[in-house]
């Protein structure tokens, strides 16, 4: 009867210990699966040699890293520069000052800045020397005065108004630019 | 009674008189209105137009053919004047860096250009607005002898109403 239950003792001790070593061993798959396996399972699929790690530093995709992009197709860059066109300029024969508006429309707000150049060309309209130049003039801005560098004989003259873009960038990097073809009208 | 007759009927006639008889106001308005000269209503439009002109172009190893548009808006030109944009490159439609150098030339509406004077975009008196879709292509390919550097030209747009 005492040697029974001395038997009858043990076995449960033995089914207590396989149940304590099934239980430590299902934990220790479970982590390692939540830990090791589960979180870095595409970096071990591709790099099997460093386990998913580098120096003990995990490899995971970059969340910033973005699809290559096309410099040609950016919005900020296709931003054409607005000129505001016109076709003469009158000014005194006897006078270096003259009235005009040069003007830098809102829409290059944030983009552009202009410069105006007056360039009077030649008969053949070739060759020209530039009467006035401007600073750069910000969006919104007007150049409403300015002061040609002589006095012009009366007539109609041919005349361009060259504006050149810059980026209102630290650089302020030039731009393609435009010639606003004009008739220069001294009397 | 006999007394009273000749007063009412005074009175009644000068109640009449004062009744047909129009006001000082519509006197002076219908003097004026003899006198009134015309004015004139008018509106001065002036040859206006806004040009929107492409920025850069910029090629990339993937992108070897960049498209842009130029616009003209709020266009009001006079009777039968043209309003013209041509293109003018100062490389000859080559980008340049030292001596180095990429060709590449311009399809306007997909259609080739002629070179020689580039226009790229008319409009007519009448119309308030033209536009133009640019394709510009770089020739560059692998026999081309390359060296790295920054390839740049520069562009201007002419416009002249005519």
């Amino acid at each position: 009867m005492h040697s029974t239950n001395r038997q009858r003792g043990k076995r449960i001790c033995f089914l207590l210990l396989l149940l304590l070593l099934f239980l430590g061993t299902a934990i220790n798959i479970l982590l390692i699966w939540c830990w090791g396996y589960g979180g870095n399972r595409m970096n071990r699929e591709n790099h099997s040699v460093f386990n998913g790690k580098v120096s003990g530093v995990e490899l995971l995709v970059d969340p910033n890293a973005e699809d290559s992009r096309t410099y040609g197709n950016d919005s900020i860059l296709e931003q054409g520069v607005v000129i505001a066109g016109q076709t003469s300029l009158t000014v005194s024969a006897d006078k270096k000052e003259a009235a005009v508006d040069f003007y830098n429309p809102d829409e290059n707000a944030q983009l552009y800045y202009l410069t105006f150049e007056l360039r009077l060309y030649d008969r053949e309209g070739k060759e020209y020397e530039i009467l006035y130049t401007s600073g750069l003039v910000e969006p919104g801005k007007h150049i409403s005065r300015i002061t040609l560098s002589h006095e012009l004989e009366r007539g109609v003259h041919e005349a361009v108004i060259h504006v050149q873009p810059y980026r209102m960038n630290e650089e302020k990097t030039p731009t393609n630019n435009a010639d606003i073809k004009i008739s220069l009208i001294v009397q | 009674m006999r007394k009273l007759l000749p007063g009412i009927l005074i009175m009644f006639l000068s109640f009449g008189v004062s009744f047909i008889s129009p006001a000082e106001e519509d006197i002076i308005t219908q003097s004026s209105q003899a006198n009134s000269s015309s004015i004139t209503v008018g509106y001065n439009a002036g040859v206006t137009y806004t040009v929107t002109i492409p920025a850069s172009v910029t090629f990339t190893d993937t992108e070897k053919r960049v498209e842009r548009s130029l616009q003209v808006t709020d266009v009001v030109l006079s009777e039968g004047s043209t309003l013209h944009v041509n293109l003018a490159s100062l490389n000859d439609f080559k980008m340049i860096c030292g001596d180095g150098y990429i060709e590449y030339h311009l399809l306007v509406n997909a259609n080739d250009v002629p070179e020689d004077n580039y226009t790229i975009l008319t409009v007519s008196a009448g119309d308030r607005s033209g536009w133009a879709v640019l394709d510009f292509v770089t020739d560059l390919n692998r026999d081309h002898t390359l060296y790295a550097g920054n390839y740049t030209d520069l562009l201007t747009f002419t416009v002249a109403v005519e």
